[in-house]
């Protein structure tokens, strides 16, 4: 809805000037920015053009930022190193806003490490305003700084709360940078700042891998390692791994450059290093200037020793208890969760506020283990210590969104002055393992919003809502069983690869599989923060008793196992299914079947389908025996599809593969962003070609473990879960246990009868 | 071992049970379960399949009601720290769990009642008991007393075994010496007279110096003046039947350690509720539950306990309590618990054996029943059953199910007063959603519904029991707090059932159901309102008000039963059917048939269509009486004569004078205990949930305008008191 929106005011607003476009500037759909011809308003800062040597370090780690609706914000966390803190600094800032935000009662403000740099009003809705200020000394430090961009935008000439929806601000991720003035400042030179690298304009970490030729399969283990390590030394989710022949000549902002290679194969350029690395592992940055960093060793087994000493990289950052460490798009600490447990909106970083507006949104992020299985039965609860004013109507309401999907909707009952605790409760169904996102939306009906009289639209004249930071988060005690296949899973926590024997890494044939299959286990590192094993890395198909991570093009990946994991020849489209997929009609039945239909067409299978539909009840979960899984037949245009598979040998098979061999790499890309990954599901998630919903095909037979044995209470909470999504088992068990229970009674009555003579 | 394994298996399935009844499962599977099981219960109760069948509606319907009241404790109740809203919140929560707690109690008291017992005699080689017939008296008329001295002493029991106590306590020393002249005339005059009847009907009369002890003190003073093995106690409107000793007296040779044979109280009129709202001829009356079901069900775990009258005691039982125990005003209930106690074993015959009186306005009605509730009460709080030493568990469950059934006026207030807080001062005081409140709520609702009209549909139709329950509550609630408050304080007050109905009017303790019914109409107009004002608050508004409704319409119900209607025709017609004789003006005999027997009269057919016995003559009947009366004829005061092709019809009123008088007609009204049962069966149909509830709504739309149209027309009065006896009256 909200993209719609703004596609149509792109379009408006675009007019002639669509053509124009400024240098840098990414112009992908989702970004819906343009860059009209016309004068930025007077209240922009028009940027300087520096002389002096500076260095450039981009600030959005995920590229262009959106900040909608009336409040909004986005935390970032940028490694600095101690030069480049010594130095002057000054912050830039790039944005363009919708048409109907105020500027007199719209705000712009970025804080870094609490402290307010910037504070604009948004004003620039013809062309991107470029703001520049300089940041006060004493501000940033060496090491993480937390940057804060938050926008607080109300609406020209509306007072609903729809209209909050037409508000927006795009920040340019070409131009919101710091620009620290002095020579060499962009350089790393130790190992410990290999954060600082940061990303590219567009919010990717580059990491260019440059290693003698034809090593690269033989040593495919340890560029895994060596990728997911760096991913997460760097902290960053959208890392993008590359090949190079040759070593770079200049810096270049966002690029890390890994030369990897044996003493004997290192270049002449970097002697000094070579010959440390004849006697003993190196991890070091060359002394060139361009960022890049040499692992070697006397041999491939000192390569691997050196990239242990990336690994403890990550280890050294201070780590805040039963968290996360924050990432670089992720600011905030993310508190774990392995059962029963109560966080404080302050503990998920939120710092209490007061709201004066018509749509009021805030959101945080906890974790849950790899094994959480509870999204069949149960509520969390949201307790918001919470008071409104007077003014606010009894109808306002509370939405929470779990994961992006609405969860509940509490109305607000109650409004006087006090501060009062409000239970919302939030089905578990859309939990997933690994990190969820919580979206706390409040809209709130006033007497004078519905009048909406001239004066009173833009300015709010009291605070409505004040929602204090002691308000609490409650997960209750849930079950914990792994599941395979699980990709929500696996794509959230690495499950089970992570802690498992070392999977084989099968690519497809095509000579830009490997980049782009590290591409995609740096990412998940990047997201997961776990590091998969990888065994070795090869062509073929492994044994099927051995765990297996398949990444390629459909048409390059090996065809046994292609056809082993389940999934079949890709087809044009649905309605020349027929010609385009060809094979016979059973095949094209499983098509449809995989697709969503109901295998069942018996009376009772439809008059299941039907209760399930209107009980809101998953599908298979009024039936007794659980059908088949099905054969995942593809579409040619979808962009990426994921599927996971128990082989009966034993082996977990996960494939992420493309089906058209063309678009491998954009594929890999897509599905792996910040925005798609976590949202894999069952054992088949598909991106379809236009990106709007991922299709997710759950699983009629799962796997069930445990790591830390079946005691009763957990027991129960699994088969809880598993009733709920099971309804006609519980109900004909509970109906056996109580015929038991009868037959039981009756005996029992039969010896304490008393006679009637 | 068998008994052992048994057990085992049971406690093993009670276990799976309890633990797969206490998953938090969601909404969806718990919905489809209930609605499953619901149907399951539903197939047994249309077969009305019995035996194991039983046992297992009981099963699915109690574990309905335990999803239901464990979704209710772990998910319902409001955040402590709202506290306007937790207090009453839990105080309904509270009111909520004893009513399943109840409901569980009643489930395990009703498990399996035991069949009736076959009709027994004593054979010619059985040893006769000595037996002592008491009848105590405070208060009631000479007339009333008459006629069940002359039933008891009419029982078919040898006459050298057989003694029967006029018990009077109101012509005791201290009444006569009252300070008071008046009272000490009346007490007296009562003295003598009783002393007279007694003699004529070959009873034996006692008094004693003073009330000490109430009922239980007289009884005792009985106790201590006679030796026969047995006693029966009869209360002064009770009049056995002629086979009532026959009944009962050989189960006591069968089982030397049996103290009690009770017998079921059978009513010759409709209560204040029936005949307010004219169902006693096709509705199953109040007490029939009680002793239609719960006490073969109590019986089955030697657990029936004495209620009073119309049962037999052993003496030798007796003396281990020193006699009937008086600590509470409920002596017989209590007597009864401390014998059980003792290791003494209990019986209950399912017969009707007795016919007694109704209290006949809807206070004196309350007044009874206040001192059951008392006095119930009383005795859970000074020998709390559960932990009372020397009972087997059974029967501790069995007398809490008793004793606490009484404290339904607190719950019942409750649920009548929970809308209010909600519609009038928007406390949020039970947290669901609409959809949690009809997949939980509503399937308990109706689990609770079929199980009750399965167990108890022959006896007591969908609803009935909500509005006896709401009318006595209004002014039991107090009582109740009385009694905690000072557990020696209540006091035992004879039930007046002499008083009569004789035009109509609301009751004198009636103006309370006004005020609450106004209440009620009053947050169903908010409940409209706010459906219309707050929309977005609907769901909520719609479940408490339809919960309020409801409240609406039992109130509505009770307006019509405290509005007490003018009856013509004080007492209830028995059908019988006995050949007799009636003299014709000319001094002829007539042969003709009793069809109908009154406590106030009869009603004969003649064959004859041409008798010359007119209206308002006087007249007499001969007739074969089941007992030996030296001289069966009696005087008639002939009220109706209907003639018809086929015969007369003659209604008549009975001329009660003499002591044969009063023989012939108990002999007539008593003897015959089938004619009784016979009634009670034409009664007991169960119309089924539907037509039960559907009758109820209708009786409760017109009943609500009887009562306000009564309230407006008649206004409140008095009751009443009868200037002779309810059974010479008509």
């Amino acid at each position: 809805m909200i993209r719609t929106l703004s596609s149509i005011a792109f379009v408006v607003l675009a007019g002639p000037a669509i053509a124009q476009t400024a240098p840098h500037f990414d112009m992908t759909p989702e970004a819906g920015l343009v860059t009209p011809g016309e004068a930025a308003p007077e209240s922009a800062t028009p940027v300087v053009v520096a002389e002096s040597p500076a260095f450039v370090r981009y600030l959005l780690p995920s590229g262009d930022a959106r900040l909608a609706g009336e409040v909004d914000r986005r935390n970032y966390q940028i490694y600095l190193t101690a030069a480049q803190v010594q130095a002057q600094a000054s912050l830039s800032l790039g944005y363009i806003n919708a048409l109907v935000v105020a500027p007199e009662s719209s705000r712009l403000r970025v804080q870094i490490n609490g402290t307010t740099v910037l504070l604009n009003p948004i004003a620039s809705a013809a062309s991107i305003a470029k703001l520049e200020v300089d940041v006060p000394a004493g501000v940033l430090v060496p090491g993480f700084n937390t940057v804060t961009i938050s926008a607080d935008q109300r609406h020209r000439t509306d007072c609903t709360i729809e209209s909050t929806y037409e508000l927006w601000s795009d920040i340019s991720s070409a131009d919101t940078f710091l620009r620290f003035s002095g020579p060499r400042l962009g350089e790393v030179t130790r190992l410990d700042d290999i954060a600082a690298v940061g990303w590219t304009a567009a919010g990717n970490s580059v990491i260019r891998v440059i290693l003698p030729a034809g090593s690269a399969m033989q040593h495919g283990a340890l560029l895994a390692d060596m990728v997911q390590s760096l991913a997460l030394s760097m902290r960053v989710a959208n890392s993008d791994v590359q090949y190079a022949t040759a070593l770079p000549s200049a810096l270049e902002p966002g690029v890390l450059n890994v030369l990897v290679a044996p003493a004997g194969d290192l270049p002449g350029s970097i002697a000094p290093l070579a010959v440390d690395a004849r006697t003993g592992p190196v991890a070091e940055f060359a002394p060139s200037g361009t960022n890049t960093l040499v692992l070697s060793g006397p041999d491939w087994d000192g390569v691997a020793r050196a990239l242990d000493e990336v690994r403890l990289v990550a280890e050294h950052y201070p780590q805040p208890d039963n968290s996360l460490p924050p990432r670089a798009d992720a600011a905030l600490p993310v508190r774990e969760l392995d059962g029963a447990g109560t966080l404080s909106f302050a503990e998920m970083g939120f710092e209490g506020l007061s709201f004066n507006g018509r749509r009021y949104r805030t959101s945080f992020s906890f974790a849950l283990p790899q094994d959480f299985y509870a999204t069949h039965y149960g509520q969390a609860q949201i307790t918001l210590n919470a008071a409104y004013s007077s003014d606010v109507l009894p109808g306002s309401r509370f939405d929470v969104f779990v994961n992006g999907h609405i969860a509940s909707v509490t109305p607000i009952l109650r409004t006087d002055d006090a501060l009062r605790d409000l239970p919302l409760k939030v089905p578990m169904t859309d939990f997933h393992p690994g990190i969820n996102t919580l979206e706390i939306v409040a809209a709130l009906r006033t007497q004078a919003d519905d009048v909406c009289a001239p004066g009173t639209v833009t300015v709010g004249a009291d605070q409505r809502l004040l929602i204090s930071s002691n308000s609490t988060f409650t997960v209750p005690d849930f079950g914990r069983a792994s599941q395979v296949p699980n990709l929500s899973a696996f794509a959230n926590t690495g499950f089970p690869y992570v802690d498992d024997a070392q999977p084989n890494l099968v690519i497809g044939s095509g000579e830009d599989s490997l980049p782009a299959a590290l591409t995609f286990l740096s990412r998940m590192a990047g997201q997961t923060n776990r590091v998969i094993p990888i065994g070795a890395v090869s062509l073929a198909s492994p044994s099927p008793a051995q765990d297996a991570i398949f990444v390629g093009a459909y048409g390059q990946l090996p065809p046994d196992s292609i056809q082993r994991i389940g999934v079949l020849q890709p087809y044009a489209s649905d309605d020349n299914a027929l010609e385009a997929g060809g094979g016979d009609l059973d095949e094209i039945l499983q098509r449809w079947r995989s697709n969503g239909g109901s295998g069942d067409q018996s009376l009772v299978g439809r008059l299941q389908t039907w209760i399930a539909g209107v009980l809101d009840l998953g599908p298979n979960s009024l039936g007794i025996l659980p059908p088949p899984d099905e054969p995942y037949a593809p579409r040619l245009s979808d962009r990426a599809v994921l599927l996971q598979t128990l082989q009966d040998e034993g082996g977990l098979w996960t494939m992420l593969t493309i089906p058209n061999a063309t678009a491998l790499k954009s594929g890999v890309d897509l599905i792996t962003s910040t925005a798609i990954w976590p949202n894999m599901a069952g054992r088949v998630s598909v991106v379809p070609s236009d990106q709007s919903t991922i299709q997710v095909v759950e699983p009629n037979h799962v796997a069930f473990s445990t790591s830390d044995g079946w005691n009763f209470f957990n027991l129960r909470n699994v088969v809880t879960n598993w009733v709920s999504s099971h309804t006609l088992a519980y109900a004909l068990g509970l109906c056996l246990v109580l015929v038991g229970l009868t037959l039981a009674t009756a005996g029992v009555l039969g010896i304490t009868r008393r006679s009637v003579k | 071992m068998r008994k052992i394994a048994l057990i085992a298996f049971w406690l093993l399935f009670a276990g799976i049970a309890a633990i797969a009844i206490t998953l938090p499962i969601s909404i969806q599977t718990h919905l489809v379960t209930a609605v499953l099981m619901l149907a399951l219960m539903l197939l047994v109760k249309l077969f009305r399949l019995e035996g194991i069948w039983r046992l297992l509606l009981l099963a699915f319907g109690t574990a309905l009601v335990l999803r239901y009241a464990f979704w209710r404790t772990t998910s319902t109740l409001p955040p402590i720290s709202q506290i306007a809203d937790f207090i009453p919140g839990f105080l309904l929560y509270l009111a909520e769990m004893y009513s399943v707690l109840m409901l569980g109690l009643s489930l395990f008291v009703v498990s399996e009642p035991l069949p009736s017992r076959p009709a027994t005699k004593l054979e010619p080689d059985d040893e006769v008991p000595q037996v002592d017939v008491f009848v105590p008296s405070y208060n009631e008329s000479e007339e009333l007393l008459a006629g069940t001295l002359a039933a008891a002493k009419a029982m078919d029991y040898p006459a050298d075994k057989l003694t029967v106590w006029l018990l009077d306590d109101g012509g005791t020393l201290a009444k006569r010496q009252s300070a008071n002249a008046d009272q000490a005339e009346a007490a007296q005059d009562r003295h003598v007279r009783l002393m007279a009847l007694a003699a004529a009907l070959q009873c034996n009369y006692l008094t004693r110096d003073r009330n000490e002890h109430a009922k239980a003190g007289n009884l005792n003073n009985g106790l201590a003046h006679s030796k026969g093995d047995l006693v029966a106690v009869f209360d002064a409107d009770h009049a056995p039947s002629q086979d009532f000793l026959q009944q009962t007296v050989p189960y006591f040779a069968r089982d030397h350690r049996l103290f009690l044979v009770q017998t079921p109280h059978f009513f010759l009129n409709p209560d204040p509720l029936e005949r307010n709202l004219q169902t006693y001829d096709t509705m199953p009356s109040e007490n029939e539950m009680f002793y239609g079901v719960i006490q073969r069900g109590l019986d089955r775990w030697n657990a029936s306990f004495f209620c009073g009258s119309a049962a037999v005691l052993r003496r030798t039982a007796l003396e281990t309590t020193n006699g009937f125990v008086g600590k509470s005003i409920t002596e017989d209930a209590e007597t009864a618990i401390d014998l059980h106690a003792k290791g003494w074993n209990s019986l209950y015959v399912d017969r009707p054996l007795i016919a007694g009186l109704q209290p006949a306005t809807f206070a004196s009605f309350i007044g009874q029943r206040t001192r059951w509730a008392q006095g119930m009460l009383q005795i859970m709080m000074m020998k709390f059953p559960l932990f009372k030493r020397g009972l087997s568990m059974s029967q501790r469950l069995c007398y809490m199910s008793s004793t606490m059934f009484w404290l339904f006026p607190i719950t019942r207030m409750t649920f009548l007063f929970a809308p209010f807080f909600y519609i009038f001062f928007d406390l949020q005081i039970f947290t669901a959603s609409g959809g949690e409140f009809f997949a939980y709520t509503m399937t308990y609702m109706l689990a609770n519904m079929i199980m009750q009209n399965y167990l108890f549909g022959k006896w007591r139709w969908p609803l009935i029991s909500e509005l006896y329950e709401y009318i006595q509550s209004v002014h039991l609630f107090p009582a109740l707090f009385s009694v905690v408050l000072n557990p020696n304080k209540p006091t035992f007050n004879v039930t007046a059932k002499d008083e009569t109905t004789v035009r109509s009017r609301v009751s004198e303790i009636g103006t309370p159901f006004f005020i609450i019914f106004l209440i009620l109409l009053v947050g169903l107009g908010f409940t409209i309102y706010r459906l219309y004002a707050e929309p977005y608050k609907a769901e909520i508004t719609l479940v408490v008000g339809g919960w309020n409704l409801f409240n609406l319409i039992i109130a509505g119900c009770a307006l019509g039963v405290v509005s007490e209607r003018k009856e013509a025709r004080q007492n209830q017609r028995v059908r019988v059917d006995r050949t007799c004789q009636i003299r014709t003006p000319d001094g002829s005999w007539l042969e003709g048939a009793i069809v109908d027997v009154s406590s106030a009269g009869l009603g004969v057919r003649l064959r004859s269509s041409r008798s010359g016995v007119t209206k308002d003559s006087l007249s007499h009947l001969r007739f074969e009486p089941y007992s030996a009366i030296e001289n069966p004829e009696m005087a008639l005061d002939v009220r109706n004569v209907v003639t018809s092709e086929n015969g007369t019809l003659l209604s008549c009123q009975f001329v009660l004078n003499t002591p044969n008088d009063f023989r012939l007609m108990a002999d007539l009204l008593y003897a015959n205990s089938e004619q009784w049962s016979e009634r009670l069966n034409s009664k007991r149909i169960n119309v089924g949930i539907i037509e039960g509830v559907l009758r109820f709504l209708w009786i409760a739309l017109y009943q609500t305008s009887r009562g306000l149209s009564y309230y407006v027309r008649f206004g409140k009065t008095p009751a009443v008191k009868a200037t002779r006896a309810p059974r010479a009256s008509r």
